[in-house]
Formats: structure tokens, sequence, C-alpha cells
């Protein structure tokens, strides 16, 4: 009965008032065509009277009966229409919405077609579901007027439905069915959303979240075009496809929805098959005409995607604020609209859910961006760190004198002291520019680097380990910086222990060092800092490392949890 | 001689003793080598050196402190540094040298000549004299001073304000230390010939110099004339 909305009755606006906030009072004085007598059948004697007379049903009584339901075929309408006097200069029109070819009689008189009205579908040619035409100016007097309407319905699979007439003046009628094209910019919004939305998934951010949003803006923008495509008109016998595409656009908006909220929000997506379920099940509780199914679309749809954008603000999710506003707004809207929802409330609730579903894509792309450039900016800091600590002057320096000393003293031991040294120096340059290393190698450049202090300082360091190595990765030089820190602290005179533990797991690690001068490691020193940088790196919010004193020797922990990644 | 060697890195200890060992062969000697602070020094406290060879990270704030220390003290400093960029400054602290490292043995004969002559040319002025007040080092811009009275194995910094201050260091080790215009007036003064107004000659061959405060300081005789020459020109 939507299409009531179309052309209404006196104090109705012509159109949809929700949709245009615009009134139209007063541009067409709508006629009770549920009065006017129907005689189904086809007979040139019907423009006359009809068989059964006054006794006749009248439209509202026959649509109540089976065959008024669904009938095709030839039918007549007869009625009285009453003009008001109009001013001079103007013209009046008739406006007629119907799926039919139509004749319009008025006082015996045909005044205009649509279509041709035929006994088959071979003679008949499909009027257009909107159409207007003049009243001739001999017949345009004020008072009462013999309407007849002569209509056949043999084309298409919808039945005969008699949705509007009307009469007014002719240029505002005119530049009414002007005006019901205004929305029509709101098209591009949803095609230009749609559009942007596939660029941003092509040129930035491969995400399927976008794709699915691309999708549901095209589908909706879609929707608009067809539902657009009733304002203007078409051959009747395209309703019932006209109807059908709706159906199936607005499962389509519905199905993608909730599952781009669950995409953009890493949620599960376990339970997406089960909406279709849910749609298909709210639709057969529904009264199964094509809007009581949309309707149970929407809302499925709408409720899904409240509970999704619900469920991620519960888990603290960003940005699921402003999905959850739009989806609140959709659905409210929806049960204070009921099906006026699907026409035009729908078209501007999805438009604010659209500019909400922007910001929050524009929120989370200028945090992406941010954060990869902070990512970007620690590992290229961390990186230096690493190499300048060995290329700092007191190492560098003291380096170099020690290896004048051996050049000088044990030419062939100098040469090994050399060698060490470029061991060493090679595993550094090799690691510092990774995130992860292989705990072989890490132990590696450990040894390499107590070589070259075993010359520097005169004592054999020693660095055991027990658990597994294979397949265990690690930040470079996190038990390098460990090692030196253990030099650093330790008593310069004597040599010293390291005993590295690694959990089964590998993702713990607790480092021993012998007796310390100072009694604990730095907490906040550079190195301490280095490693909690690189920990943070590569396990961002789930790593822990804490120190404590132990027996004759000083204890660091590291523990990793991948759970999370 | 006595020298003590702090370096914690065992190689280069070792090479700072044996190049000083070689150096010092024909002369009397003693090298000591101690690898921490701490260790060093207790040991200062027991046998104060002549001269300390001082490995300094002088990076951090503590490297400075440390430093302040050693030239508050009767010996002279030779800082053995990574750090060459920051030599000036320790000069303008007063350490007697600045060994960069990697270093050689020819470096260290000059460091040890620089330690033997009376008055050395150093690469930057001595802008600070560090004064050692009960446990706290305090430094003292150079330009506070307005001359400098020996007290036997002390100084004793005489101050523009009128105050005086107790400097660890003989007369003749700061004397190596100062800049061209303090000069030597007399066995027992250094004086900032900067501040002088004018020369007295007395009779009986008894000379005295008068500051710009009106302070009278006696004059060596022998040390007259060449002093008077320096300061008029």
């Amino acid at each position: 009965m939507r299409h009531m909305m179309l052309l209404t009755f006196r104090r109705r606006p012509l159109l949809l008032g929700v949709f245009l906030f615009l009134p139209f009072a007063g541009v067409l004085s709508g006629q009770d065509y549920r009065r006017f007598q129907v005689q189904t059948g086809d007979d040139p004697a019907y423009l006359h009277a009809f068989p059964a007379g006054d006794a006749a049903p009248t439209y509202r009584a026959w649509r109540g009966q089976a065959e008024g339901r669904r009938y095709k075929g030839n039918l007549w309408l007869r009625g009285t229409v009453t003009f008001d006097a109009k001013e001079a200069g103007e013209n009046r029109a008739v406006a007629i919405m119907a799926l039919a070819a139509a004749e319009v009689y008025l006082d015996g008189e045909l005044i205009a077609r649509n279509g041709v009205v035929a006994a088959d579908a071979a003679g008949e040619q499909p009027g257009r579901t909107i159409f207007v035409a003049p009243v001739p100016a001999h017949l345009d007097t004020p008072g009462p007027h013999q309407l007849v309407l002569r209509f056949s319905n043999h084309h298409g699979d919808y039945h005969f439905l008699f949705l509007a007439i009307g009469f007014g003046e002719i240029n505002r009628m005119i530049a009414q069915l002007r005006r019901i094209l205004l929305p029509l910019v709101l098209l591009s919004a949803f095609f230009t959303a749609a559009l942007y939305f596939v660029l941003v998934y092509w040129f930035s951010f491969r995400e399927f979240a976008n794709l699915l949003f691309a999708a549901t803006a095209m589908l909706v923008g879609a929707l608009f075009l067809v539902e657009l495509w009733a304002r203007v008109g078409y051959p009747y016998h395209y309703h019932a496809l006209r109807l059908t595409v709706t159906v199936w656009l607005a499962a389509g908006v519905n199905l993608f929805l909730p599952a781009y909220f669950a995409v953009f929000h890493g949620l599960s997506k376990r339970w997406w098959p089960l909406l279709p379920v849910l749609m298909v099940a709210a639709a057969a509780l529904s009264a199964g005409h094509h809007d009581a199914l949309s309707r149970a679309f929407y809302w499925t749809g709408l409720s899904c995607s409240l509970a999704v954008t619900a469920w991620a603000l519960w888990l603290g999710r960003a940005y699921a604020a402003w999905g959850f506003v739009g989806c609140c707004v959709n659905l409210a809207t929806l049960a204070a609209t009921g099906y006026d929802f699907l026409e035009g409330p729908f078209f501007y609730c999805f438009l604010l859910l659209m500019v909400l579903v922007m910001v929050a894509l524009g929120r989370r792309m200028r945090d992406t961006r941010h954060r990869a450039h902070q990512a970007q900016l620690t590992s290229a800091r961390l990186q230096t760190e690493l190499l300048q600590k060995h290329l700092q002057p007191h190492f560098m320096m003291n380096t170099l004198t020690a290896a004048m000393e051996w050049v000088e003293r044990n030419p062939a031991e100098a040469v090994r002291f050399i060698e060490a040294l470029a061991g060493e120096m090679r595993a550094l340059f090799a690691v510092s520019g990774k995130n992860l290393i292989p705990l072989r190698d890490e132990l590696a450049m450990c040894r390499a680097h107590l070589t070259t202090q075993s010359y520097r300082t005169g004592r054999q360091h020693d660095l055991t380990v027990t658990g597994p190595i294979e397949a265990v990765h690690i930040p470079p030089a996190v038990i390098l910086t460990l090692v030196e820190n253990g030099l650093t602290h330790g008593l310069p005179d004597r040599p010293h222990f390291f005993h590295l533990t690694v959990g089964a797991d590998g993702r713990r690690f607790s480092f021993e060092v012998d007796q310390q001068e100072i009694g604990e490691i730095e907490r906040e020193g550079t190195g301490t800092r280095y490693i909690k940088a690189r920990l943070e790196e590569s396990y961002p919010g789930r790593w822990r490392l804490w120190s404590e004193p132990g027996e004759g020797h000083w204890r660091t922990h590291i523990e990793i949890d991948e759970t999370a990644s | 001689m006595n020298i003590l060697i702090v370096e914690d890195e065992a190689i280069i200890a070792a090479r700072l003793a044996r190049l000083l060992g070689e150096i010092l062969a024909d002369s009397d000697h003693r090298i000591h080598v101690r690898p921490t602070l701490a260790e060093a020094r207790a040991f200062l406290a027991r046998e104060p050196p002549d001269l300390l060879f001082l490995d300094l990270n002088l990076k951090g704030k503590d490297g400075f402190a440390l430093l302040q220390d050693a030239v508050a003290s009767a010996f002279q400093t030779v800082v053995v540094s990574a750090y060459g960029e920051r030599a000036l400054e320790a000069f303008e602290y007063g350490v007697l040298d600045f060994v960069a490292k990697p270093f050689n043995r020819a470096r260290l004969e000059l460091a040890l000549a620089r330690f033997r002559a009376r008055r050395v040319e150093q690469p930057a002025a001595l802008r600070f004299l560090a004064v050692k007040q009960g446990n706290a080092t305090r430094c003292v811009p150079l330009d506070q001073v307005v001359y400098i009275r020996g007290a036997g194995p002390y100084a004793e910094l005489v101050l523009r304000d009128g105050h005086s201050l107790l400097h660890g260091k003989t007369l003749e080790r700061l004397e190596q230390l100062l800049p061209d215009h303090w000069q030597r007036t007399h066995k027992s003064y250094l004086v900032d010939l900067r501040q002088a107004r004018r020369w007295l000659s007395h009779e009986g061959s008894k000379y005295e110099l008068e500051l710009e405060d009106g302070t009278l300081l006696p004059v060596g005789r022998t040390r007259y004339k060449a002093l008077k020459a320096q300061w008029l020109t």
C-alpha cells in the first residue's frame, strides 16, 4: 500500500514528505478512488453503465476479495469527481498511477490514453506506472463529472493495481514531478563513497573491510536508483522485477553491513553464515509481500550491525563508537517509521552512517600511518643505537689501543685479536637491521664479543646455555646487551660467567651473571632501555622484563607472550 | 718518580705501564696500576704519587667531577681518554696533559717531558682552579684570583673578595699549569701581571709590585728587571 504515498488524498502531500522534507499540499486534489465502482472484463457498453448498476462493488470491497487481490486482465472503474472553480489561465490535468494500460473518459469522452488497452497480451501495449494528461477545456467546468477508466493488465508478473488518481493545475503538477527527482543528487554520494572505499583498498589499505563497505555503499546506491525509478515511472510490467530487485538489494545491504563491522573491528566472523538464516527466518515471520521482506531484512541486518558494533565497543576496539551511533540512528528510525523507512529515511540514515564510517576509517588511517611512522623511527633509532654503541669513542679507541699493544707485544696474537673483532663487527652489522634474529646468531655474536673482551681484559669469560636454541628467535643484541651490562658492572679484574636458560616454549629467557660489583644491573641505563625498546618493537605490550638478585649472581628474566599475535 | 695508572681495561693499563717503564728506565721510578676508582682512592690516601694517568670516560657528568677531584690534588694529572674532543675542556680545569687513545710511546714521552718542564704551553688556558673543601671540590674561576702565595706544600689563593683558599698543589706545580700572564714575582708569589699597577724600587735593592687594588707584593731581586720588561711590552 505504500504507493499511496506517491499520489495522495486531499490533505496529504503528493510525494514522500519524509523523503523530501517539503510540503506539497495543494498541488493536487486527490480523489478517493477506493469508492470507485469496479467491473471486470471488457465491453464498450461499460462506458455508459455497469451491468450491475449501483450494486457493482467498490474498488476497496473488490480488493478485499480473492479475485481483486490477484486480478490480471481487463477492468473498468467508474466514479464521480468534483472540480472546484479554477482561476482564469489555469489548466487542469489528471495524474494516474496504476499497473495497467489505461484509457481515461470524462463525461463519456476519451481524454487520455496510457499505452494501448486490449483483450490480450498480444494486443496490449503496457502503459507507464505514472502518467499525466490534460483535461480538455470544454469539460473543465466546476461541479461533478463522470469519470470512467478502462484498464488492461496482460503483461508482466504483477497483478492489476490501481494506486492513485488526482487532479491539479498542470504546471504545478509538472514542477512537482521534477521536484521528485531532487534526491537524485544523493545518488552520487553513494557511488562516490563506494568508489572511494575501493580506491582506499587499492592504493592504501588492503583491508577486506574496505571492499565490504564499498559493496554495501554500491548496493545502497543501486537500491536508491531503483527507488528513484519508481518516482520517474516505468512501463508497468517491470513492476514485479523492480520489487524483486529491491528485495535482493536490501538483502545484500543487510548481509554486508554487519560483516563490514565485524571485519573492520577484527571480530570473529564465524556467526556470519547465521545471518542469512536469521534473515530468512525473519522473512518467513513477516507478511510475505516484498516490502515486508525488505523490512524483515533491515531489522535483522541493522540489529546485527548494532550488536557487532556494541560488541566491538565492549571489547574496547578503537573507533567502534562511530559505527555504533550510526547503527543506533538507523535502527531507531526504522522503528519509528516502519515501512516508510525503506523509501526515504533509510537513505538519509545510511548517508549519516557512511559519514561516520568514513570518519572512523579516516581516523584509523591517520593512526595507522602514525604508528607505522613511529615504528619505522623506532626501528631506525634502535639500529643506529646498536651500531653507535660499537662505534662510540670509548669502544673504538680502547679497541684500537688494545690492538696497538698486541701489535707491539705479539703480532700473531694481534692478528687473532683483529680477526675476532672483525667477526664481532660482521655479526653486528648482519643483525642490526633486523627485528628478530635466530637465537643461534645472537649467541654467536655474544661469544664473539666475549672473545674480543678477553683480549682486552686478559680474562677468559664464559657463556653457557641450557634449553632449546633451534627455532627460537629474539630481537637482535638483547642478550649481547645483557652480557655487556654484566661486563660493565662486573669487577674488571676477574673472569665472568654468564648463563642463559631458555624456556622449553622458547618464549622465556633467564640470564644469570655472576657476582656484580654494584650488586645489580642499572635499571634504566641505556642498555636496559635498548632491550625494552627492542622487545616493544617486536612484541608490543606482550613482554615482561625484570631482574632479581640471587645467591652470588644477578638474574634477569624476559618473558614473551605470543598468544596475542 | 711515583706514577699511578687508573685504567679498568687491563691491556691498556699494561700498555701504559710498559711504555712509561721503558721511557723512565734510566731514572728511579715506581709505577702502580689500579683498575677501579675505589682502589685508586685507597692507594692515593696511602701513597700520593707525583703523576696520575687517569682513564676517564668524559662523556658523562661523572667524568668531569672525577677530573676536578684529581686536579685539586697535589699531584699532576694526565688524562688518558677516548674522548679526544673533550681535551680543551680538560685543560681549562688544569690537567697537565691530555693523551687521546690510541696512543704511542712518543706521546707518553711528551707527557713526561711536560711534567718535567718548569712551564708548559697549554692548548687551552687554565680557567678554573679546583680546590678541595672538606669532602667537596670547589671550582674557582681563575680570574677571581689576584695572586697565589706559597704555603709550604700548599698554595694559598688570594681572591678579589679578600678571601683566601688553600690549593693542594705547590706553587711550582701550579706555575706549570698557569697561563703566561701569571708570573712568579717572588719565590713565594705567583701574580697575574694584568693586575699590576706599578713597580716600586726601594732603597737597598728592595722591590715591590703594587696591584690595582693597592696590595703591595714583594718582588725578587733577580726577577725584577725581566718581569717589568715583560709587563711593559
